[in-house]
C-alpha cells in the first residue's frame, strides 16, 4: 500500500481509534527492523513494558530484541516530593530484560514525564545506540500527560519537528475519537496510516487506509484487515468504500495478472508455502514444525474442518516467514541456487508482514489433494533436496510456460497460481533448463498464451490436483530437457495423480524434442486432443468433423494412439489456430498444443513408454485417495469444456485426463474419469465457447500452419 | 477466539460466565478496564456483580461510589438477594469521603446551606479546590487503605460522575488528565483489577480513561417496539483473544446473564 515502504528518516503518524492495532503495527514495524538487524526503540506512555510483551507474544522472537523507554508519569503523591528528571533517572532496555511486574513508583521520588524530558532523552538514545526506528506510542498520551503548561498543539507541532532533526524513521501513533475529528498534528507529519473501525449493524470492520504519504505514490484505497497472532493482517485482494463503507468487488487487481486466469487456481498461501518450504529445504533448514502444522492441517481439512485448517496454514506460514531469520548468515556470496534461495526468502520475509493477503484456501477436496503432495514432497528426508528442487522449478517455470501453453494443460491451475510468485523461484532454478527450450516453447506458448485465459477456466480445476501434476507439468513446457530431468523427478513424486496425465504429455515432450522444432505446430494439434485430453478429445469431435482423428479419439481413447498420427497431420495447423484462437479459440488452441506435445511426433515412442508411465500413474492415483478427488474436480473443469459439447460424457474426460497412457488402462480410469465427468456439467459454461470456437478455429487455423 | 494466543497471565473472573467465555476467560488481573454505556445499560450492575465474585474467592473488594449513595445500591440489588454487606465502599460523593463498612452507611448530606451570592462564588471556587481532590482522595484514601487490605478488585462507578461532579470546568483539563491517569497507574501498580464505569462520551472528545485502560467492554440497549435489546460488546481488550460479536443479555433474577 505504500508503494514499498515508509520514505525513511522521517516521522509518521497511525492514528485511529482505541482497540484498531496501533501499537501491534508500531510493533511490527520495530520488528521488522530488528529482522534487518537494525536497532528500534519503543518508547511507551499508555501500555506498561510489561504488558506490551505478554500482549504480544507472536511476536516475540523479535520483540524481545527491541529496546523500550517506559515513559509512564508515576503515581502522583499529592505532597511535596522530590522531582526527577525521567532522562536521569530511567532508560531504554530491551524487552527481555523487562521485568514480569509493572515498575512501581519508588517510594520517596516521583518521576514526572515531560516533553522536554523526552527530547532530551531521545537524542542521548539514539546518539547511543543508533536506533533507525522509533515508534512512540501515543503522541495522544504525550500531549494529555506530559504537556502540563505546553500549548498541546504547539508541543506537537515541536516535538515533530525534534523528531525529524532527529532524521530517524519514527511512527507516533495517535489515538483518534471514533468520529474522524481533523487534528493538527495530522498536518504537520509526512505521512499518515489511518485505522477505522466502524459498526455496521452488528458487524465489526476493520478497515486501513494511507491517507497521506509525502515523496511516495501510494494506494488510497481503504483495505479490511484483521487481527492475527503476528500482527496486522491486511486484505488487499478487497476494498473498502470510503463512503458507504461496504465491500467493493475490486476487479482482480491483485491476482489477474498472477494468475492469468479467472480463477484462482492456487491459493497465495500454498503458493508462498510452497516456495518458502522449497527454498527452505534448499538451503536445509530445519522443516519440521512447519511439517507438523501442515500436517494437522491436512489432518482436519480431511475432517472438513476447513477453519481449523486455515489457522494451521496460517501459522505454518508464519513460520516459515521466521525461520530465514534463524539460518547462520551463510552462503551468502555465492552465486549458487541455495544464495538465490536465501535471498528470495529474505525478499519474501520482508514483504511479507506487509502485504500479505489473508488466508485463501481452495475447496476441502482440492486443499487435501495440495497439502497431501506438500507433505509427500516434505517427506522423504533423503530426497528431499532432489525433489525439493525439483518441485520448485516445476512449479516456477510452470507459471511462465504454463501461462502461454502449459496453461491449457490440466497442471495449469497451479502454474496462475504460482505464476505470481513463482516468477522468481522460476528463473533461479529451472531458467537454466528450460531456457533453451523456453525459446521454442515459448514461441507457441505466447500465441496459446492470449488463448489459455479461456482454456485456464478448465485447467484451473486440474490444478486442485495439479501440484503433483504440475511437476510433470514444469517440465512439460521445457519438452525436451525437462522431459530427461523431471522424468525421473516426477516419477517418484508424482505417483500422485495430475503428474500421470501430464507425465504422459510430457515425456512425449521428451521425445518430442525434435517435434518441437517442426512439430511445434502439427504437435500441438495432436498433443493439443492428448493434452486436453478430456476436453480436447471430446471437443473436436464433437465440434468438427473437420478433425476426424480428434472425433476418434473421443470415441475410443484406446484407439487415438493410430489416430494421434493421423491428427498431427491434420493438426500442423493448430498452432496458427492458437494464434487466431488467441480470445475464444484460445481454449481449443491450448488443447491443441498439449496434444501436440504429448501425442505429436513423439507418440509412438511416447505411446511405448507412455502406456508403461501410465500405468504408473495410474496406480498412483488410486493409491492416494485424496487426490484422486481433486483429480475429479480438477478433471471435470478441463473436462467440462470439453465433454459440454459432447454432453460430457466419461469416455470425454477418460479421454482427456490421460488419453495416450490411458488407452490400455482407459477403460478402467473410466471410472476417475467419469467423477470427473460429474463435475464436468458444472464446468459445462466455459465449455461452450471453447467448443463453438475450436470447431470453427480449429479448420482454419490449422491450414495457415500447416504451410 | 483463534488468532491470538494468550501470553499467559492470570485471568479473573467477572462473575458472569457468558463474559468471561467473551473474554476468553475472563479478565486480564492487575489492570484497568472501561465499562461503558448509557444510563440504565446496566454498568452498576455488572461492576457489581465483579465484586461479589470477588467476595465468593474470598477476595478483598472495594466499590467507590460517586452515582449513587450506597444505601440504594443496597435496596436495589435487594431484588437479586445479593448481599452487599461485606462489600466496602467508598463513598465519594462530594463532600463525604469516608470508607465505611455498607452496614453503615449514612444517609448522605448533599444540601447545603443558602449562601449569598458572593458566598456562593466563593463556594464555588472551593467546590473545585475539593474536587480536585476528589480523585486525589480517592488515591490518598486507597493508599491508606492499601497499606492494611490488599484490595485485589475495585470498582468505580463512574468516572464520569467523578468527573462531572468533582472536576469542574473551571480545573485545567491538564491536571484532570494527570490526576485520572495517576489513579489509574496507581490501581494497576497495586494489582488490582479495576472496573471503571463511564456513559459513553461525545464521539469526538476522547477522555483520558479511554486511553488508559486495557479494555473496554460497552453496554447498549435498543428498543425493538415495546421490548428493550440489551446487547454486550468488547470493544477492545488488548492481549486477550476476545469475541468480537454483540451478544444479548438479560437483567433477571438471576441478575446479569449473557446469553
Amino acid at each position: 500500500m505504500l508503494d514499498g515502504g515508509l520514505v525513511a528518516r522521517r516521522p509518521y503518524l497511525i492514528v485511529g481509534p482505541s482497540g484498531t492495532g496501533k501499537t501491534t503495527l508500531g510493533l511490527q514495524f520495530l520488528c521488522a527492523g530488528i529482522r534487518n538487524g537494525e536497532h528500534a526503540l519503543l518508547v511507551t506512555l499508555e501500555e506498561p513494558p510489561n504488558e506490551v510483551r505478554s500482549n504480544h507474544p507472536g511476536l516475540a522472537p523479535e520483540l524481545l530484541k527491541v529496546d523500550v523507554f517506559d515513559a509512564i508519569p508515576d503515581v502522583m503523591r499529592y505532597e511535596r516530593a522530590p522531582f526527577k528528571d525521567i532522562a536521569a533517572v530511567r532508560s531504554a532496555t530491551p524487552f527481555e530484560r523487562v521485568p514480569e511486574a509493572i515498575r512501581r513508583t519508588p517510594e520517596l521520588t516521583s518521576i514526572e514525564v515531560t516533553i522536554t524530558a523526552l527530547e532530551q532523552m531521545l537524542r542521548t538514545e539514539v546518539q547511543r545506540h543508533a536506533y533507525s526506528r522509533i515508534v512512540i506510542d501515543s503522541l495522544t498520551a504525550l500531549q494529555y500527560f506530559c504537556m502540563k503548561g505546553f500549548d498541546v498543539v504547539a508541543g506537537a507541532q515541536t516535538f515533530l519537528r525534534f523528531l525529524s532533526d532527529l532524521r530517524v524513521t519514527t511512527i507516533l501513533t495517535v489515538e483518534a475519537p471514533l468520529e474522524d475529528v481533523e487534528t493538527p498534528e495530522r498536518m504537520l507529519a509526512r505521512g499518515e496510516i489511518r485505522l477505522f473501525r466502524w459498526e455496521l449493524d452488528d458487524l465489526t470492520v476493520r478497515a486501513i487506509g494511507v491517507e497521506k504519504l509525502r515523496g511516495s505514490a501510494h494506494d488510497i484505497r481503504l483495505h479490511p484487515y484483521r487481527i492475527g497472532p503476528t500482527g496486522l493482517d491486511i486484505n488487499l485482494a478487497v476494498t473498502i468504500s470510503r463512503d458507504t463503507r461496504q465491500i467493493l468487488e475490486t476487479p482482480p487487481l491483485a491476482h489477474e495478472p498472477a494468475s492469468g486466469s479467472p480463477f484462482e487456481p492456487i491459493p497465495p498461501t500454498l503458493q508462498v508455502l510452497a516456495e518458502e518450504l522449497s527454498d527452505l529445504v534448499l538451503v536445509g533448514a530445519d522443516i519440521v514444525p512447519i511439517r507438523t502444522e501442515l500436517e494437522a492441517a491436512l489432518a482436519s481439512a480431511r475432517l472438513g474442518d476447513t477453519e481449523h485448517a486455515t489457522q494451521r496454514l496460517t501459522r505454518a506460514v508464519a513460520l516459515g516467514a521466521t525461520l530465514p531469520d534463524r539460518l547462520p548468515a551463510k552462503v551468502a556470496a555465492s552465486d549458487s541456487e541455495v544464495a538465490l534461495a536465501l535471498r528470495r526468502m529474505a525478499a519474501r520475509a520482508e514483504t511479507g508482514r506487509v502485504g500479505q493477503p489473508p488466508v485463501r484456501v481452495p475447496e476441502p477436496p482440492i486443499l487435501t489433494a495440495r497439502l497431501a503432495k506438500m507433505l509427500s514432497d516434505l517427506n522423504p528426508p533423503g530426497e528431499a533436496v532432489a525433489v525439493a528442487p525439483i518441485p520448485a522449478p516445476v512449479q516456477t517455470p510452470v507459471p511462465e510456460l504454463t501461462v502461454a501453453s502449459t496453461t491449457p494443460s490440466p497442471p495449469v491451475a497451479a502454474a496462475p497460481a504460482a505464476s505470481g510468485l513463482p516468477a522468481a523461484p522460476s528463473v533461479p532454478t529451472h531458467a537454466p533448463t528450460p531456457s533453451t527450450p523456453p525459446s521454442e516453447a515459448p514461441l507457441t506458448n505466447p500465441p496459446s498464451t492470449s488463448p489459455p485465459p479461456p482454456v485456464p477456466t478448465p485447467t484451473p480445476p486440474m490444478a486442485g490436483p495439479a501440484q503433483p501434476s504440475r511437476v510433470s507439468h514444469g517440465p512439460p513446457p521445457p519438452l525436451p530437457r525437462a522431459v530427461s530431468l523431471p522424468e525421473p523427478a516426477v516419477k517418484p513424486p508424482s505417483g500422485s495423480v495430475p503428474s500421470q496425465p501430464s507425465t504422459a504429455p510430457s515425456v512425449p515432450h521428451v521425445h518430442p524434442a525434435p517435434h518441437v522444432a517442426s512439430p511445434g505446430t502439427a504437435v500441438s494439434h495432436s498433443g493439443s486432443p492428448a493434452h486436453i485430453t478430456s476436453p480436447a478429445h471430446p471437443a473436436p469431435p464433437t465440434h468438427s468433423a473437420a478433425h476426424p482423428p480428434s472425433a476418434a479419439h473421443g470415441t475410443s481413447p484406446g484407439h487415438h494412439a493410430a489416430p494421434t498420427p493421423a491428427e498431427p497431420v491434420h493438426v500442423p495447423a493448430p498452432t496458427p489456430a492458437a494464434e487466431t484462437m488467441a480470445t475464444a479459440p484460445s481454449a481449443a488452441a491450448p488443447a491443441a498444443k498439449k496434444r501436440k506435445r504429448a501425442p505429436s511426433a513423439s507418440r509412438k515412442k511416447a505411446a511405448a513408454v507412455t502406456p508403461k508411465e501410465p500405468e504408473t500413474a495410474l496406480p498412483a492415483i488410486p493409491v492416494t485417495p485424496e487426490p484422486v478427488p481433486s483429480i475429479p474436480l480438477d478433471s471435470t473443469a478441463p473436462s467440462a469444456p470439453a465433454p459440454a459439447p459432447e454432453v460430457a460424457l466419461a469416455a470425454g474426460p477418460e479421454a482427456s485426463a490421460p488419453p495416450r497412457p490411458k488407452r490400455r488402462v482407459v477403460r478402467k480410469k473410466k471410472a476417475p474419469s467419469v467423477v470427473g465427468a460429474t463435475p464436468g456439467p458444472p464446468t459445462e459454461e466455459p465449455s461452450p465457447p471453447s467448443t463453438a470456437p475450436p470447431a470453427e478455429t480449429p479448420p482454419v487455423e490449422r491450414p495457415p500452419e500447416a504451410p | 477466539m483463534n488468532l491470538a494466543e494468550d501470553g499467559g497471565g492470570e485471568r479473573v473472573a467477572t462473575g458472569i460466565p457468558g463474559l468471561d467465555r467473551m473474554l476468553g476467560g475472563g479478565l486480564r488481573k492487575g489492570r484497568p478496564y472501561l465499562v461503558t454505556g448509557g444510563s440504565g445499560s446496566g454498568k452498576s450492575l455488572l461492576g457489581l456483580t465483579f465484586l461479589l465474585e470477588g467476595l465468593r474467592l474470598g477476595e478483598e473488594v472495594l466499590l467507590v461510589a460517586v452515582d449513587e449513595p450506597p444505601n440504594e445500591i443496597m435496596e436495589n440489588v435487594h431484588a437479586f438477594g445479593w448481599d452487599l454487606s461485606a462489600v466496602k465502599t467508598l463513598d465519594a460523593n462530594p463532600g463525604t469521603r469516608a470508607i465505611k463498612r455498607q452496614a453503615a452507611v449514612q444517609e448522605i448530606r448533599t444540601m447545603t446551606d443558602l449562601k449569598t451570592m458572593r458566598d456562593i462564588s466563593q463556594e464555588t471556587k472551593r467546590a473545585a479546590d475539593a474536587e480536585d481532590i476528589a480523585i486525589q482522595g480517592i488515591q490518598l484514601k486507597l493508599r491508606q487503605q492499601m497499606g492494611g487490605v490488599q484490595f485485589t478488585r475495585v470498582v468505580v462507578d463512574s468516572m464520569t460522575s467523578i468527573r462531572r461532579f468533582a472536576v469542574k470546568s473551571s480545573v485545567d483539563p491538564q491536571a484532570e488528565r494527570t490526576e485520572i491517569q495517576s489513579l489509574l497507574r496507581f490501581l494497576s501498580e497495586s494489582n488490582v483489577t479495576a472496573l471503571v464505569t463511564a456513559t459513553p462520551s461525545d464521539p469526538g472528545v476522547l477522555t483520558p480513561e479511554e486511553i488508559l485502560t486495557r479494555g473496554e467492554i460497552l453496554l447498549t440497549r435498543k428498543w425493538i417496539g415495546d421490548r428493550s435489546l440489551r446487547q454486550v460488546k468488547i470493544v477492545r481488550m488488548r492481549g486477550c483473544a476476545h469475541d468480537p460479536e454483540r451478544r444479548p443479555f438479560v437483567i433477571g433474577p438471576q441478575g446479569f446473564v449473557v446469553g
